[in-house]
């Protein structure tokens, strides 16, 4: 076994250029594998953040009525209890789960501002200012002026959404909307602060205040539209599920509620994960294209090397041990390139890393609504550079032993008759 | 000649290596073929959505109102006279006119409300000229001097809105107060365009100047259709010059000009294939350049006796840069018929690329089955792209083993 690795060694070394050209099609195709892989999963764990803590939880609670007609926002299937107790009641109750660490009630509510003769449109979220502090820091966000307190009229717009309408911080404005008895009311609100998320989505949509105070105009005391459940980290979205049936058992409620896991809740987060394992077939075969490169090479080594083959097997070397050489100088060939690749993939996602990729240019004639951050930071990850640089190895070692094979066809008779 | 020829011997000695090669050039031109079809289908059909369905090709508007659109002012609108609508019409490229009023709504039902467009249409030109008349999937078409409305599919199950039943549009009229017209639904309309089907409710246009305190001649804009999608640039041009005499406000605007995020996402998405392209064709040249530097160091004698009979370095590199292209036409040929079966395949079954997918995208893509569309183009561009690259890998390899000196080679 060894000495047959030392002999592919040596015969590697034998023609250094070609070597080097025959790899470099391997060390090109894993670049790029670990490239491109660590755009996605940057992209991937972005979004999949952004949507947890913007719109799905770990796991969110909502009433199934309320989520079959979801864009209408309807205040008439509100989040009120297992059993019609309130909202506070359940919260108190579900706190006691131990796969549970935190909640946020939300109440999104539609709402207008009419100037002149025009209606601007947006989405109010009442929203519980310390618990979303305390779980997602939301304070991060803000970019000017607070939070918006309890029992104030008090409200924070989105900064593209304050832009639009030409108000302030420390201005006022008077939004209209309908309360859940469905009277159309109007009130004014003081605006304590300006939001940037990064995600247009939020930025030129939506307006936040107090939950309280929500409750309070719109009459729906110790309610919301909905609840985001969050555990100790997002794998826990089953064990969440588990024990919220386990109380919609104790006390109700499991015929009005749903509870949708973050990885189910939304086609772009679908949609990624899909993509993920898509790109991995890919890039194996982009690396099997690379590997066919390996494969002429090693064809045209057989041939040349004939008379040694021939030496070899006449002096007792066996067929297999012979197809096992020819497959290490494959391996081997795509083991450097592997690595090499590896190396300046690695090198290049790290500096990436650091310094971003601005995509602005393109995401900014996206549209309002997509959940993307514009600047990318490539992730550098180990277990992306070992995942390329394995599936370089394996899928060129695996190509390697077709040639191979050949060589011990090779008959020591015919072989030598040239000599 | 005879270069080619012994070119071509030169590639059958080695079928195996040829071919080899030959695949990865094959593997990029039928992903590009297939891929390039996919993003054109795709795209065509969203066009199709927004010239049948939004803007038409042309939008006659003034060109205050064009800067602030998005916010359906009341202000700004147009009005045209019919000399010179006919004027119009009789342009050999233009089929017919509409001319609608866009503003916004808050559509409530009594216990929820859901912010959409009202758009005012004129029945008669609406139906001759656009197809929401065809998208009928239940009830009937507006009745002209009715108080109706033709609603989305998706805003009706949204709204549990069903034929016959009332609706209330709260509006904001042109003097700053509000108002609310009630309508009531005369037909449910399902159209690929998920913009219409989720956001607009229609109604006669009379009806919204009435209710929105606007002149009974005005539109937010006039839409032209055309005979062709692709002479909206070039006939837009001519109008606007046309409309100068009669109003130095109103302009004529193509659909590809307000259908700037689609032509965006075009351009990234031919960005993105030109990419995977070059990335597969890459590894192609890699592979090419090994190939040629194996044949040339198999053949170094026959070099070497080429020349000491007289060839130049220059003819020497040319013979060998054939057998590179030899091999990319090769390669070419075998991604062509690959790419056209698959291309074939997209056509006549299509793909859904949205499986499982659920929600939408804020684009007027349909997300229903997309079927390819056949561009020659492409097959010709990526065949000749494919040569061209061979042969260009295939020179430096070649030089190298050319200028080697046939003494020494045969020296040995």
């Amino acid at each position: 076994m060894r000495y047959i690795l030392s002999i592919a060694l040596r015969n590697l070394r034998r023609h250094k250029l070609r070597t080097l050209l025959s790899i470099s099609a391997i060390i090109i195709a894993v670049i790029i594998g670990i490239f491109y892989r660590s755009i996605l999963i940057a992209y991937s764990e972005s979004t999949f953040e952004n949507f947890i803590q913007l719109e799905s939880g770990h796991v969110r609670l909502v009433d199934e009525e309320y989520a079959r007609r979801e864009r209408v926002l309807s205040l008439q299937y509100p989040v009120d209890g297992f059993d019609g107790e309130g909202l506070q009641n359940m919260m108190n109750r579900i706190e006691e789960e131990e796969a549970i660490t935190g909640m946020l009630p939300r109440l999104r509510f539609p709402a207008f501002y009419a100037a002149g003769d025009e209606m601007e449109h947006m989405m109010g979220w009442g929203i519980d200012i310390d618990r979303e502090i305390e779980e997602i820091d939301f304070g991060r966000h803000l970019t000017e002026g607070r939070l918006p307190e309890a029992d104030n009229r008090e409200i924070a717009f989105g900064h593209s959404l304050l832009e639009k309408l030409n108000r302030e911080v420390g201005g006022t404005i008077t939004l209209l909307y309908n309360t859940s008895y469905n009277s159309l009311q109007g009130t004014t609100f003081t605006i304590t602060g300006s939001i940037n998320t990064g995600l247009p989505y939020f930025d030129a949509n939506i307006f936040v205040t107090h939950l309280n105070q929500a409750q309070q105009i719109l009459d729906m005391p110790d309610q919301a539209t909905e609840l985001l459940v969050f555990g100790g980290n997002r794998d826990q979205d089953d064990a969440i599920v588990a024990s919220l049936s386990d109380q919609f058992q104790s006390y109700g409620g499991s015929d009005k509620y749903q509870l949708t896991s973050w990885r189910d809740s939304g086609g772009i987060v679908q949609w990624l994960m899909a993509y993920q394992r898509i790109i991995f077939v890919v890039m194996a075969g982009i690396v099997f294209l690379a590997s066919l490169i390996i494969i002429n090479t090693l064809m045209m080594v057989i041939k040349e090397r004939k008379k040694e083959i021939g030496t070899m097997a006449s002096l007792g070397l066996k067929g297999k041990e012979i197809v096992l050489l020819f497959t290490f100088e494959g391996a081997l060939m795509g083991m450097l390139g592997s690595v090499i690749g590896a190396i300046i993939g690695g090198g290049l996602t790290a500096y990436f890393s650091v310094v971003g990729l601005d995509f602005t240019e393109v995401m900014g004639s996206m549209g309002d609504s997509t959940l993307i951050d514009s600047v990318v930071f490539p992730t550098f990850s180990l277990e992306n550079l070992l995942v390329a640089m394995i599936l370089g190895i394996v899928v060129s070692t695996i190509a390697c032993i077709i040639p191979a094979r050949q060589a011990a066809k090779v008959k020591p008779s015919e072989a030598m008759r040239d000599l | 000649m005879l270069l080619i020829k012994i070119a071509l011997r030169n590639l059958a000695r080695h079928k195996k290596r040829t071919i080899f090669t030959a695949i990865v050039i094959a593997v990029a031109i039928c992903f590009y073929v297939f891929a390039d079809a996919l993003i054109f289908g795709m795209m065509d059909s969203s066009y199709e959505n927004i010239t049948e369905y939004e803007y038409g090709h042309i939008q006659l508007m003034a060109e205050e109102y064009w800067q602030d659109k998005d916010d359906l002012p009341l202000q700004n609108l147009i009005s045209l006279d019919q000399d010179l609508l006919d004027q119009l019409v009789e342009r050999p490229e233009v089929t017919g006119y509409a001319p609608r009023l866009d503003f916004t709504a808050e559509l409530t039902d009594g216990r929820d409300s859901i912010p959409l467009v009202g758009r005012g249409i004129d029945l008669e030109q609406e139906a001759n000229n656009f197809r929401i008349n065809d998208s009928l999937v239940e009830g009937s078409y507006l009745e002209a001097g009715e108080p109706q409305a033709v609603i989305g599919q998706n805003l009706a199950e949204d709204m549990e809105l069903n034929v016959g039943d009332f609706l209330m549009l709260i509006v904001r009229t042109k003097d700053e107060s509000f108002n609310v017209i009630d309508l009531t639904v005369s037909g449910i309309i399902n159209t690929p365009n998920p913009y219409i089907n989720d956001n607009v409710v229609f109604l006669p246009i009379d009806l919204a100047r009435d209710t929105l305190l606007v002149d009974s001649d005005v539109s937010s804009h006039i839409s032209l259709k055309l005979t062709d999608r692709e002479l909206a640039a070039s006939s837009s041009a001519e109008i606007s010059e046309l409309l100068a005499t009669v109003s130095t406000e109103y302009k004529s605007y193509s659909w590809e000009e307000d259908a700037e995020d689609l032509i965006v996402m075009q351009e990234y998405s031919d960005m993105v294939l030109i990419l995977v392209l070059g990335v597969i064709l890459l590894l192609a040249m890699a592979g090419i350049a090994n190939t040629v530097i194996l044949s040339v160091i198999e053949r170094l004698k026959e070099i070497g006796m080429m020349k000491a009979m007289g060839m130049k370095v220059k003819e020497v590199t040319f013979l060998i840069g054939l057998e590179a292209a030899g091999i990319g036409v090769l390669g070419g040929l075998l991604g062509v018929i690959l790419g056209a079966g698959a291309v074939y395949l997209l056509t006549s079954y299509g793909i859904n690329i949205y499986a499982g997918m659920e929600g939408e995208l804020d684009l007027p893509i349909s997300m229903a089955v997309i079927y390819g569309s056949w561009k020659p183009g492409t097959f010709i561009f990526v065949f000749i792209y494919s040569i061209v690259v061979s042969f260009i890998s295939g020179l430096i390899p070649a030089y190298w083993g050319a200028k080697k000196e046939p003494v020494d080679i045969l020296h040995e």
